[in-house]
């Protein structure tokens, strides 16, 4: 049985021992934008947290691979794939939740979260409108909110976002496409 | 608020995973990779196992064949200017491919293959038919997968072409695949690069099963490993799902040039309305060819909402009485898809008309006799004769031509001589009743062959079914034997299609000095309308006019989808005989939109004599404009009972300024109520908004200005001076501000401000533009000048100038 102070000592003397790109140097570098991603894809810490870990165990177990210019696209691409399996599992669960927010905190999470670059009589409004928005997002299927999430909350370009799904450019910007359509049609009068 | 705005105000701040969570993360890591290269070692080690036992098994085995097998699967040369495709059902096949996408080599990558390839020989074969004979005889070997449909992964291993080449080709393949394997074979698509070949290589298992359980996540690469066990567990997303139909296109000859058109295609299913859309002219000399998109005539992109319809083709004399064979490539969103092909053959140069031949018939696969339909019937009654036919079961089916003809015993689609009442593509629709006027050639007493063509694939396949007769009935018994019957008036058949909002209708000619025009009938009620029971759209007099062009909103709006039948009646006989033809349909969209219009809102503030007016802005394509109404008696004010002050028709314009003078007179104070009413639809809907009021103050009546009146103008030759005087009366005006001199000595209007005095005396000499020795005379007003901006200037006077005494 390891002690924490054991596992600690066990990982350095692996990471000296061979030649490969040192997993916690890549944790410490890439952990926030990773941990952004899964929370702007879960939209709740206990999720994000699970999913965040998950892709780091599954980049650990391939890391040899992966040609270290392209780093940060392949651990978004395993964090996406990771989040589709969850989500497939977790969909009928989801079904049976009549409220847009599975959780106080997700709603929370917008309204504390969101800057709102308006004026304080508009803001109310606003707050409305975005958890709206963001609500609806959240239902998207995964083939249109994600590429939703890279571009608006990640800033992230065309070519990354295609990149990142092995998508061409032109499927992306379908996608967006197709995500705002649905969204359009579905807050018809709620915003 | 528009939602777009929205994305891009909305901005999520970063958050920070927890230090706890880092730190256990890097701890299951850690183990992670221990345990990797546990793995690792043990797996080099069970490989080594493996190779050194398969070598010593070769006793077992022919020596050739051994070496073959060692030779085949360690010869992954590296990819340079050529592709490695692979082919997964369970058999898996590997092709490496040149320039010319011929085979080279074929890898054969476990026993099921080495089964599948036994008696082919796919070397120096073209790709795409060497991947489709491999499919057939899978299919014909019974490598199903589930329920009668198959899966098959198609695997592209590029060498130096680009990635955005690759994926083009790729989706050429699978779309030209995909047209020819139907609906039953499930067809995916994956690429990568040769490194992949390496991994797999090691793993012993396909490039493509590599990929597809690296996109699948859950599965461990491994030879035993069925395609259908990974693809059963991926997301629905990564299956190559057609979401949209091929098209079907048309040819024509125009002025010399080929036009191919064909309609807009329906891409509701996931693409929105600024989705990228390719199409591809393809031609070939073959139909194989023209498939395998080797020649490329013509490309352009479109988008959703913004389609092409329509390429056009310059012919070249050196394709002079060959037949060359057209189709279309549209690519959208996942999906690739090839329309209908077309045989065309240029003729003589002489000759204006080009006549699309019959697709050879070597080329498809020919029907058995049993994919005939036999016809029965003939009942004759009120006008119309009922026929049946026996249907086809075939999933090359295309349509039945319920055909007649009253020259050829034996009617069959495209003889001369031959016409059909009807082209019926619904396999389980097995009978038809036809007018008997509709007919080319009708005649009483006349006989008439009927047959059904059953046609297949593109309708490249016909096959012709027995055949029934009918003799036209007559209504008198007796014909003059010196005065024979006219001629039979002939009617016309229509043909059109639907494009963007239109309608293009064409028909025969009829060349009878009789007729007198053709009326263009329509109904939505019925299925066969003729003049004059039905109405007519258009009354076309000149017999050369064979075609026309409907704007779906002259046949009136509705909010919901509506069918439309079209016939020709053709009219003789100062139209007491009427001929009409087939009829076809069309589908019309909705033309009136169900979405409720909006209104504005209103918001306002006053300040002094300005009521400054704001609105909530509109944006729908039927709004016309704003209507600022006002009223001090209606509480809730609305165009048109009341009155309006503004008329803005810019959509974004959402404010104005109103003076309360532009209200009237007020006599007391008293609230005024200012609203919005938003029109729509040529101003025939009106939307009144809310009402705000202010309460106007009472009208304050203004004073006259007064003019002031110059009194007098002299000036003195003694010491040089003018002197000037006028009234001051304008002086007591409440609004009044000062007086000015005007003068003009030299061309010039100028002033001198005197303030609220009633004269001025000034030397002339001092007067600017003043020139000593020219300037002898100049004339001179006053004016009075008012706080609102007014002068009131009197009359003027001339005087003599002097110069100032020495």
């Amino acid at each position: 049985m390891y002690t924490q102070q054991n596992e600690y000592a066990s990982a350095e003397r692996l990471e000296n021992v061979h030649s490969e790109p040192d997993i916690n140097t890549l944790i410490n570098k890439y952990k926030k934008p990773l941990y952004n991603l899964c929370f702007r894809l879960t939209l709740n810490r206990s999720d994000a947290d699970d999913l965040f870990q998950e892709t780091w165990i599954k980049a650990a177990q391939t890391l040899g691979r992966v040609d270290s210019g392209y780093f940060r696209q392949w651990l978004f691409r395993v964090c996406i794939n990771r989040y589709k399996d969850d989500y497939r599992k977790e969909k009928r669960r989801k079904d049976v939740f009549y409220n847009l927010y599975d959780s106080n905190e997700q709603k929370d999470f917008v309204l504390e979260n969101t800057n709102y670059a308006l004026s304080a009589e508009e803001e109310y409004e606003a707050k409305t409108s975005y958890l709206t928005l963001m609500a609806h997002i959240n239902l998207l299927s995964h083939k249109l909110k994600i590429p939703m999430v890279l571009y608006y909350f990640e800033q992230l370009s065309y070519k990354e976002i295609a990149d990142i799904l092995k998508i061409p450019e032109g499927t992306v910007k379908s996608r967006l496409n197709a995500a705002k359509a649905v969204l359009k049609k579905e807050l018809n009068g709620e915003i | 608020m528009n939602i777009e705005r929205i994305l891009e105000e909305i901005k999520i701040a970063d958050v920070e995973p927890d230090e706890d969570l880092v730190r256990l993360t890097k701890l299951e890591c850690s183990k992670a990779v221990r345990a990797n290269k546990k793995a690792e070692i043990e797996n080099k080690t069970k490989r080594e196992r493996l190779t050194i036992r398969l070598l010593t098994s070769a006793a077992a085995v022919a020596l050739v064949f051994v070496v073959l097998i060692v030779a085949t699967v360690t010869n992954q040369r590296p990819l340079s200017g050529t592709a490695y495709y692979t082919i997964d059902i369970n058999p898996s096949i590997g092709f490496y491919v040149d320039e010319n996408n011929e085979v080279t080599d074929v890898i054969l990558q476990n026993e099921d293959a080495k089964e599948l390839y036994e008696g082919l020989d796919c070397v120096g074969m073209e790709l795409q038919a060497a991947i489709k004979l491999i499919i057939e005889k899978a299919l014909a070997g019974g490598y199903m997968t589930e329920e009668g449909k198959t899966y098959v992964l198609l695997g592209q291993f590029m060498g130096n072409t680009s990635s955005e080449d690759g994926e083009d080709i790729l989706n050429h393949l699978l779309a030209g695949l995909q047209n020819d394997l139907g609906e039953n074979v499930k067809l995916i698509g994956v690429n990568g690069d040769e490194s992949y070949i390496e991994q797999a290589k090691e793993l012993e298992v396909s490039p493509g099963i590599l990929i597809l359980c690296e996109m699948a996540d859950d599965f461990e690469a491994d030879k035993n490993l069925k395609v259908e066990d990974v693809i059963k567990n991926l997301p629905d997303d990564y299956i190559y799902e057609p979401e949209f139909k091929a098209p079907v296109i048309a040819v024509k000859n125009q002025d010399g040039d080929l036009v191919i058109k064909w309609g807009k295609i329906d891409f509701s299913y996931n693409l929105s309305g600024g989705a990228e859309v390719e199409y591809k002219l393809l031609k070939g000399s073959t139909l194989d060819e023209v498939k395998q998109m080797k020649n490329i005539v013509k490309t352009q992109k479109a988008t959703v909402d913004s389609q092409i319809t329509q390429f056009v083709v310059e012919l070249s004399e050196a394709e002079m009485n060959t037949t060359m064979y057209y189709c279309l490539y549209v690519h959208s969103g996942n999906t690739s898809k090839l329309s209908n092909v077309i045989p065309v053959t240029l003729k003589n140069a002489e000759e204006t008309t080009l006549m699309p031949t019959e697709t050879p018939k070597v080329t498809p696969e020919p029907i058995d006799e049993e994919g005939a339909s036999t016809i029965s019937g003939g009942n004759i009654a009120d006008g119309k004769i009922t026929l049946n036919w026996t249907k086809v079961e075939s999933e090359r089916f295309a349509g039945y031509k319920v055909m007649y003809s009253y020259t050829d015993a034996t009617p069959v689609y495209g003889e001369e001589g031959c016409y059909y009442f009807d082209y019926v593509t619904d396999s389980n629709k097995l009978s038809g009743t036809y007018k008997l006027s509709s007919m080319t050639g009708y005649k009483e007493g006349r006989k008439f062959y009927f047959s059904i063509t059953v046609l297949y694939d593109d309708q490249s396949v016909k096959v012709p079914g027995n055949v029934i007769s009918k003799t036209m009935p007559t209504t008198t018994t007796v014909l003059p034997t010196t005065t024979p019957a006219p001629d039979a008036y002939a009617s016309t058949n229509i043909s059109g299609y639907m494009d963007n909002g239109k309608i293009y209708l064409s028909w025969g000619k009829i060349s009878d000095d009789r007729l007198e025009g053709y009326k263009v009938v329509y109904s939505f009620t019925d299925s066969t309308p003729e003049y004059d029971s039905s109405p007519y759209i258009r009354w076309i007099t000149d017999a050369s006019q064979t075609s026309t062009v409907i704007n779906i909103t002259e046949l009136g709006s509705s909010s919901e989808t509506r069918k439309c039948y079209f016939a020709i009646t053709a009219l003789y006989e100062s139209h007491s005989v009427k001929k009409t033809g087939n009829t076809i349909s069309f589908s019309i969209p909705p033309t009136a939109s169900t979405d409720p219009y909006p209104s504005s809102t209103i918001s306002g503030s006053m300040n002094g004599d300005t009521i400054s007016l704001s609105w909530s802005q509109i944006s729908d394509s039927r709004f016309d404009g704003y209507k600022v109404v006002y009223s001090f008696t209606d509480t809730t004010p609305a165009y048109s009972s009341s009155s309006y002050l503004r008329w803005i028709t810019d959509a974004s314009q959402t404010s104005t300024t109103i003076n309360i003078s532009e209200l009237g007179t007020v006599e007391a104070a008293k609230p005024c109520y200012f609203s919005i009413t938003a029109l729509y639809d040529g101003q025939a809907v009106k939307i009144p908004g809310n009402a705000i009021s202010f309460t106007i103050p009472a009208t304050v009546v203004s004073e006259p200005l007064i003019t002031p009146t110059l009194s007098s103008v002299y000036s003195s030759e003694t010491d040089g001076n003018v002197y000037l005087s006028w009234s001051g009366d304008a002086a007591s005006h409440s609004k009044f501000s000062y007086f000015k001199v005007i003068y003009n000595i030299d061309g010039t209007n100028r002033t001198i401000n005197v303030g609220a005095a009633v004269s001025w005396a000034g030397l002339a000499a001092n007067l600017e533009g003043y020139v000593e020795g020219t300037t002898t005379s100049g004339t001179f007003s006053v004016a009075a000048v008012y706080t609102t901006g007014d002068i009131k200037t009197s009359g003027s006077q001339s005087v003599n100038l002097y110069p100032p005494p020495a």
